[in-house]
């Protein structure tokens, strides 16, 4: 579980995030979602630490992370795993490197052998076991994003971030995106949370949902209760879907 | 002075929260080697012609009968030792490697792979930057004492060639008043030069922001700022060092 409390970050004169507080809870997908330039992505990255909150306190599992001294944070980044939007794989690395990557640093007891099983395995997981000798540069978007996954999932981790699993993505590869984070979030009962602004994801994985709206919580609830809101951002935002305007009809 | 400050806590971040020392040692071999052996060819051509034009100039202007011609043998060392291997090794490693350095860590801070490294709990600046600064360090020497002997053998080469003076005379030449400390500078020097373009170009690479725009800038500013810091550093340990 995530909880966060009133966090505010500024960059120069722009308040990004504004007391912005919530819960994410553990074996469930956690979406955060609104229109561009709200601070999801901002959010994001305070939670996991890339950027440090003005104020406010972040816990995982009633451990404070911001603040804290980097040996405190880097034991809990240990535990967290992250599908970067475009991927952030290692154009250097293979695609099978990549996802050794965080066990040759961080698990230096295992084995070479036990190493690789696990590579396989995540691959495997991931629906890429065939791929493992390729370079980034040879794989799709859609495939760069499962090797991100399974690089997330590599070492264990309690918590998956990902920000914008989807851009970029034809439907149908979203769509096995958005299944294998909810498959993975229930098998391996982690917390997951997942930054989207597409309408398909919110209503197919959205188990607990956060709707931000310049910089501020205005909403929180479920797939199946979404469509129900009297926020009046939140209708803009999800009536501007042609879909929903007409499952509404 | 801010940007000094940013550079300065950089480097700090370099040496707290690193992995362990087999993690890096892999990672210098790698990037020596690369270092090595994308550079040598340009440092021989360069250092070579360095060394004849020198011996050329040199003879042109000392032509004369109360001089003698082994002197231009001992400008040629001196000069190439003291001054032109040293400092044009780290303009041309300056453009050559530190526009690359740049290039590399700027090109993975916008495709987000330096914060993946954070979000893994790896210290990204000292995984990534500490690597290159160590193996600038072993091997500049290195392409420097290749320099300076490519440079006095280039002198050799145009000076024999050009008849401004014979094998004998110029070999005579360098071996006359030879100060061994004139080395020492020379690879005092390649370390300095080594530290200095190796970090402001990991230091402009590290830290840019934006898209492929801004890594070709951060690139033309890692190579303007790590020539002007080679030659302020040059004025510097000269004074300091020889001038004593």
């Amino acid at each position: 579980m995530i909880e966060f409390s009133h966090l505010n970050k500024t960059f120069g004169d722009k308040q990004v995030l504004k007391d912005v507080s919530g819960i994410f809870e553990r074996g469930k997908s956690n979406l955060i979602i609104g229109t561009s330039g709200t601070g999801k992505s901002v959010l994001l990255k305070c939670l996991v630490g890339i950027y440090e909150p003005d104020t406010g306190d972040i816990l995982y599992d009633h451990r404070k992370f911001n603040g804290e001294s980097n040996d405190r944070k880097q034991e809990i980044r240990r535990d967290i795993g992250m599908l970067f939007q475009g991927g952030a794989l290692f154009d250097s690395k293979t695609v099978e490197a990549n996802v050794m990557f965080p066990l040759t640093i961080l698990a230096p007891q295992m084995s070479k052998s036990e190493r690789i099983d696990r590579v396989d395995y995540c691959l495997k997981r991931v629906g890429l076991e065939k791929a493992k000798k390729l370079m980034p540069s040879e794989i799709s978007g859609g495939m760069a994003k499962r090797v991100g996954i399974a690089r997330a999932i590599v070492m264990q981790s309690k918590y998956l971030f990902c920000d914008e699993p989807n851009s970029g993505l034809d439907p149908l590869t979203s769509h096995v995106i958005d299944e294998l984070i909810v498959d993975i979030t229930h098998e391996y009962n982690i917390t997951t949370v997942v930054v989207t602004h597409d309408m398909n994801s919110v209503l197919e994985i959205g188990e607990n949902i956060m709707y931000m709206f310049e910089g501020e919580n205005v909403w929180q609830g479920t797939r199946d209760n979404i469509l129900q809101t009297t926020v009046k951002p939140l209708q803009d935002f999800l009536f501007a879907n042609k879909l929903i305007r007409d499952m509404q009809k | 002075m801010k940007e000094l400050g940013k550079y300065l806590l950089l480097m700090g971040k370099l040496l707290v929260n690193r992995e362990k020392f087999s993690t890096y040692s892999r990672l210098i071999i790698d990037e020596a080697i690369v270092i090595g052996t994308d550079s040598l060819l340009i440092v021989a051509i360069v250092s070579s012609f360095i060394g004849a034009v020198t011996a050329v100039q040199t003879a042109h202007n000392l032509y004369s009968p109360i001089i003698p011609l082994e002197t231009i043998g001992s400008i040629v060392r001196d000069m190439t030792l003291l001054e032109l291997a040293p400092t044009f090794t780290g303009v041309v490693l300056a453009g050559k490697i530190g526009s690359n350095i740049a290039g590399h860590l700027g090109s993975m801070r916008i495709t987000e792979q330096i914060d993946a490294l954070e979000v893994m709990g790896i210290n990204s600046a000292s995984y990534l930057i500490l690597p290159k600064i160590v193996a600038s360090l072993i091997v500049f020497p290195m392409l420097v004492t290749i320099s300076c002997f490519l440079g006095i053998f280039g002198g050799f080469v145009a000076g024999v060639l050009t008849h401004s003076l014979s094998a004998e005379q110029y070999i005579a030449g360098i071996r006359d008043n030879f100060h061994g400390f004139d080395i020492f500078f020379a690879l005092i020097k390649a370390f300095v030069f080594a530290f200095l373009i190796s970090s402001i170009s990991a230091f402009r690479g590290y830290y840019t922001r934006g898209g492929a725009l801004e890594i070709g800038k951060a690139s033309t500013m890692a190579v303007t700022h790590s020539c002007i810091a080679i030659l302020i550093a040059d004025y510097l340990l000269a004074q300091l060092i020889l001038a004593n």
